[in-house]
């Protein structure tokens, strides 16, 4: 169960999330919203990356005042990933494998998943924007972590990789992880059905369950 | 027209001096700073006279304006070539001659600090009939900044043509590791920037190595390192931008704060590791083995202080000139009190607490 309680996101006078109350069960969810409504924002502050005014727990422990523990809870994948181009694909990973402590099988079965074995060893500044995407959300599913939030999933890969990633979900939401997976565009239904949908607008969010 | 020119100045230019406000401002302090006010135009006649007078001495002046001409346009370079300044590739639209030009003004305003100091060299090398000399000067000067801008023009019209300059790069291990991806930062994507700190601050080292004898007090070494610190600031600022456009996403993992301190406390130490070779040798003849050790710890909580300022949320990015100022100005103070000691672990308690208190609370504004 994730709770933002009077959370607030301002830059100044200028409101960007005002959210009194909101609670999110385990599970699967879309969270949509028009461009610019804050759907980054809110993930990147229930990521621990943004600051933010209020109160954001999973499970219980409060993202402010244990912050590892709650970080070893949640992993993120972003909308646009960026990431330094000198080190290897390899690098980031066995980098956050050490911080999340995963286990080498589990790595190993990702790479496999995911089919991107030839190019980890080349420097990230020389993959497409496909690749660091993939890269990136691999990243994301290193470790055992109760919430995945993946920032528009869908943008810049192949159509042939999305029945991977969402079967990949699956199995992940079937061991016990929950999801958030903005996207300004409608899953397909014979690939992802959410159950239910946060709907980020007028500078709040709201959770509706399927 | 004057509308590119004034893009181009605010794009290319704005950003070389905002990027090397530290080096200035740790140039301006060597030049004008250190000299009691009383005895600053005679020291500065009597230097301008040493150059203009001696061969020697001016090659070396001419080397580091080259230095400094180098750098401006790597970092120009560099920029230009970021996906986001991909609009400057209309510049190539102009006729030769015209962005030439526009280039050739760029150049100039990039080197107007040392061009403003050359004006007080043209006085007095004029009132003492030195000629010769500055119309070596003129002619040096103006052919740096026709070789900036010949390379800017090439560059921006040549972008289909793969580079065949490439700078040396290390293969580094560790980059596996917060230190490992900050060290592989500086070495490979920040190779000159680090090469013209070490130069100034070797050099500086190099000098109060030679003069140092046995007996000597210890606060002589302290503040040429304080100086040789200063020219480090730059790159504490580079690193602080690479963290916030390249590594925010690692907010996310569960890295403790004080892990990440020590991570940068250990760059910090290992990237003075130079000036200490230099002053191995001095161990036992001036420099007891106690105050070796010490400067490693002062250079991370010097360079630390600086790291947890740019963390501060909501900074007016103006203000941080005049941090650098206090900072350094407070430290020079506290080590010329025989304090060095005191300093280095005050500055490092405070960063600590800051570093814990602003790191998750901090966010790049763009």
């Amino acid at each position: 169960m994730l709770q933002l309680i009077h959370l607030k996101k301002a830059y100044g006078s200028r409101v960007i999330l005002e959210i009194p109350q909101l609670s999110i069960p385990d599970g699967a969810y879309w969270v949509k919203g028009n461009n610019g409504s804050g759907k980054t924002t809110l993930m990147k502050i229930i990521a621990g990356i943004n600051p933010f005014e209020g109160s954001v727990i999973l499970n219980a422990t409060d993202l402010i005042k244990n912050p590892m523990a709650y970080r070893q809870q949640v992993s993120f994948a972003e909308a646009e990933p960026v990431f330094p181009g000198f080190v290897t694909g390899w690098d980031l990973i066995r980098f956050v494998q050490k911080t999340r402590h995963a286990q080498e099988e589990s790595i190993k079965a990702l790479v496999d998943y995911f089919g991107i074995q030839s190019f980890l060893g080349y420097t990230v500044g020389t993959y497409s924007s496909g690749m660091t995407k993939k890269l990136s959300l691999l990243l994301a599913l290193i470790g055992d972590t109760k919430l995945i939030l993946l920032d528009e999933p869908l943008i810049t890969l192949e159509d042939s990789f999305l029945p991977i990633l969402f079967s990949l979900i699956k199995e992940r939401q079937a061991s016990g992880s929950s999801f958030l997976l903005s996207s300004h565009q409608p899953f397909r239904e014979d690939q992802f059905v959410p159950n239910g949908k946060v709907i980020v607008e007028n500078q709040t969010a709201q959770f509706i369950a399927s | 027209m004057k509308g590119i020119l004034h893009m181009m100045i605010k794009v290319l230019v704005m950003p070389f001096y905002k990027n090397h406000a530290g080096l200035l401002f740790f140039v301006f302090f060597l030049m004008f700073g250190i000299v009691e006010s009383t005895q600053i135009v005679f020291y500065h006649q009597s230097l301008i006279y040493g150059m203009l007078s001696s061969g020697i001495f001016l090659v070396g002046v001419f080397v580091i304006w080259l230095l400094y001409q180098l750098k401006s346009l790597h970092f120009l370079l560099k920029i230009s070539d970021a996906d986001s300044y991909s609009f400057l590739n209309h510049v190539a639209l102009l006729p030769v001659a015209q962005s030439f030009l526009y280039f050739l003004l760029i150049s100039f305003i990039t080197f107007l600090p040392v061009f403003l100091y050359t004006l007080a060299i043209y006085a007095i090398g004029i009132q003492q009939a030195f000629y010769e000399v500055l119309a070596l000067v003129f002619v040096f000067q103006v052919a740096l900044w026709l070789m900036n801008a010949w390379v800017l023009n090439h560059s921006i019209r040549q972008r289909h043509i793969a580079s065949w300059v490439t700078m040396p790069s290390l293969a580094l291990p560790h980059q596996q590791t917060q230190t490992g991806i900050y060290a592989g930062y500086l070495f490979k994507e920040e190779k000159s920037a680090l090469l013209l700190s070490k130069v100034f601050s070797l050099v500086l080292i190099y000098i109060v190595k030679e003069t140092l004898e046995p007996g000597d007090d210890f606060r002589i070494v302290g503040i040429t390192w304080l100086f040789a610190l200063l020219s480090h600031t730059y790159l504490v600022q580079k690193l602080k931008t690479f963290e916030d456009h390249l590594l925010s996403w690692t907010r996310n993992l569960p890295i403790p704060t004080t892990k990440t301190f020590s991570s940068y406390l250990l760059l910090y130490s290992l990237v003075m590791i130079p000036e200490l070779l230099l002053l191995t040798g001095n161990i036992g003849h001036g420099l007891s083995l106690l105050q070796f050790i010490l400067l490693p710890i002062f250079s991370s909580a010097f360079l630390m202080a600086i790291h947890v300022y740019l963390l501060k949320p909501n900074r007016d990015p103006d203000q941080f000139l005049t941090y650098l100022f206090w900072l350094f100005l407070g430290c020079f103070m506290l080590v010329l009190s025989k304090l060095i000691w005191v300093t280095a672990v005050a500055l490092l308690v405070i960063s600590s607490h800051l570093f814990n208190k602003r790191l998750f609370q901090y966010e790049r504004i763009e």
